[in-house]
């Protein structure tokens, strides 16, 4: 059984750590996929559990240009200028507000499916599973895209929130 | 099993916390009900605009997922998270599980016609939102953060709201009660006693002869006085080199207690176990033989008879709820200490209890006793009681006994 975990907000890392062991023990191929790998460093996975981060893959031009001129180098900025302290009011009174105020609603209207390229590319990359554990709240919207796809093509995979759920059943 | 029974709960152990609401999983095991719902939040740092788009999501996602499996006593366990952005108030997480309970079921209600809500506000009030109307709603409360969450406007009105319609509202030991008797004086009527369920089925294989081997279970936080037990096992281990501390829990005092432990010279003899599932805590209980539990406050104080069912005695602070538990057999089980902030205290309760053991001390009594109070049957007994009294009496079978 080919399991996809979505931990993209990598803060049940407990749970998912026990829950892909726990298919490994079962027999089954776990997948997990991570917003980034630092935030997983201390953890340890059992071997046979494949742990793929979102960041191999290339973000959308626009979102990389974002990035780069609205928090990369002005965070840099204003470190050298005024302390890492700083940071965090330039994020909440600058970068924050423009970014969803003014550029994501722009950018969702040009392109209404860029924000999920990278999560499109990897599942090109990794294809059908049977089925998908969604581990933490910021990976529903994740979820929601991967179920959607594969349903259109007539093999919607299982959908599960905690592990026994589809090793009871299957 | 009694498919007309439905639990809902915010906390049961899972793959993330596995020890958070091992209580209510006992509380299942004895009782056996048909279905457990548990509605876990599921906190993270969401924006309102992704709060939303996740909320959609998961509503999207619904209909493709299974969300049940099976517990203990053959109850079947229905997984419900609550994703909402952390911190919230806890009335407004007692209504987003409330909503997330409803999607789960395709807005049906919760089939059964007893609904036992652990959990006052987060528990109870998705259990009223979503039980059907004829349903009897019956909640027991555990929680420690009471005063944090009748200190919130909505969070009060909640409560009273789960209140006026429960037939029954129990609470696991007086300190619980008294709060909520003076918080809702109109529902003091409600409020009823019972404890959580002990297992007193597996005896010790042989019985403590001496009073060496500490041991500690719980959180390594301040309320649990743990800083006063490390000062005092170093203190009574100048008479008694022997003495060796076992601790089974986490938290974040561990840093600061493995430094004095170095600091007092007993790092050696002190062991930091790290968290230890509940069921593995009480097998291995059994090789220890004197729990100390210096807790500041306790509205039950499960470890405390855990420790007696094990057969070993028990040095604890009067802390709420442990002088109730163990009331009529203090003196059988160990000592009970005043809760102090200072070592001295527990260094006198181990003392007194030091000299009179083994004689003046009667764990088999106090065991037997408790076991009549807290064990499995007479939890699952005091249950079926309140669902099914005066005309709802029906046959309980399958519970453990």
């Amino acid at each position: 059984m080919r399991v996809l975990f979505l931990a993209l907000g990598s803060n049940r890392r407990a749970a998912v750590i026990a829950e892909s062991r726990a298919v490994v023990a079962a027999g089954g191929r776990p997948t997990v996929l991570v917003a980034q790998l630092s935030r997983w460093a201390d953890e340890q996975f059992a071997p046979g559990v494949e742990v793929v981060p979102l960041t191999r893959y290339r973000r959308h031009w626009p979102l990389a240009i974002e990035h780069l001129l609205l928090f990369r180098g002005p965070r840099f900025v204003v470190r050298c200028l005024a302390g890492s302290g700083a940071v965090s009011v330039y994020n909440r009174v600058i970068a924050d507000p423009v970014r969803r105020w003014l550029f994501r609603p722009v950018y969702g209207r040009v392109w209404p499916d860029g924000i999920h390229r990278q999560l499109d590319t990897f599942m090109a990359e990794y294809g059908w599973c049977d089925a998908i554990v969604v581990a933490d709240a910021r990976s529903f919207p994740a979820g929601r895209r991967v179920v959607e796809r594969l349903a259109a093509t007539g093999r919607a995979p299982r959908v599960a929130f905690r592990i026994e759920q589809l090793l009871v059943s299957s | 099993m009694t498919t007309d029974v439905a639990v809902v709960t915010p906390w049961y152990p899972s793959a993330q916390m596995p020890f958070r609401g091992a209580f209510v999983r006992a509380m299942v095991e004895a009782t056996a009900p048909g279905t457990v719902y548990h509605t876990e939040v599921w906190g993270g740092s969401l924006s309102s605009e992704m709060d939303a788009e996740v909320s959609g999501a998961y509503r999207a996602l619904l209909p493709y997922a299974n969300v049940s499996s099976r517990t203990v006593a053959g109850a079947e366990l229905v997984y419900v998270p609550v994703p909402m952005p952390r911190g919230r108030p806890f009335a407004e997480q007692a209504e987003r599980s409330a909503g997330a309970l409803a999607a789960a079921l395709g807005g049906a209600p919760i089939p059964a016609s007893v609904v036992h809500a652990h959990v006052g506000l987060l528990g109870g009030v998705p259990a009223l939102r979503r039980k059907r109307a004829d349903a009897r709603l019956f909640v027991t409360e555990h929680a420690t953060f009471l005063d944090r969450m009748l200190a919130e406007p909505d969070g009060h009105a909640g409560y009273a709201e789960v209140l006026a319609a429960c037939e029954a509202f129990f609470v696991v030991g007086d300190p619980v009660r008294d709060q909520l008797a003076d918080a809702f004086p109109r529902f003091a009527h409600k409020l009823r006693l019972i404890p959580n369920p002990i297992d007193f089925d597996t005896a010790r294989s042989t019985p403590v002869t001496a009073l060496r081997r500490w041991l500690f279970v719980g959180g390594l936080i301040e309320r649990k006085g743990v800083r006063w037990l490390l000062e005092a096992f170093a203190i009574c281990r100048r008479d008694d080199p022997a003495l060796t501390l076992t601790l089974f829990g986490e938290g974040e005092l561990r840093p600061d207690l493995e430094k004095r432990a170095a600091e007092l010279g007993v790092a050696e003899v002190v062991t930091f176990v790290g968290a230890v599932p509940p069921a593995r805590a009480l097998r291995l209980m059994r090789r220890y033989d004197l729990l100390v539990h210096p807790s500041r406050y306790e509205t039950f104080g499960v470890v405390v008879v855990e420790a007696v069912a094990a057969g070993m005695p028990v040095i604890v602070t009067r802390c709420g709820g442990p002088e109730q538990t163990l009331a009529g057999y203090e003196s059988d089980a160990g000592e009970l200490i005043e809760v102090e902030e200072g070592a001295g205290a527990i260094v006198a309760g181990y003392r007194r209890l030091r000299d009179r053991f083994p004689g003046g001390i009667d764990l088999e009594v106090a065991r037997r006793a408790l076991g009549e109070r807290f064990g499995y049957q007479a939890v699952a007994r005091m249950h079926h009681d309140a669902w099914f009294e005066e005309g709802h009496a029906r046959p309980v079978p399958g519970a453990r006994q």
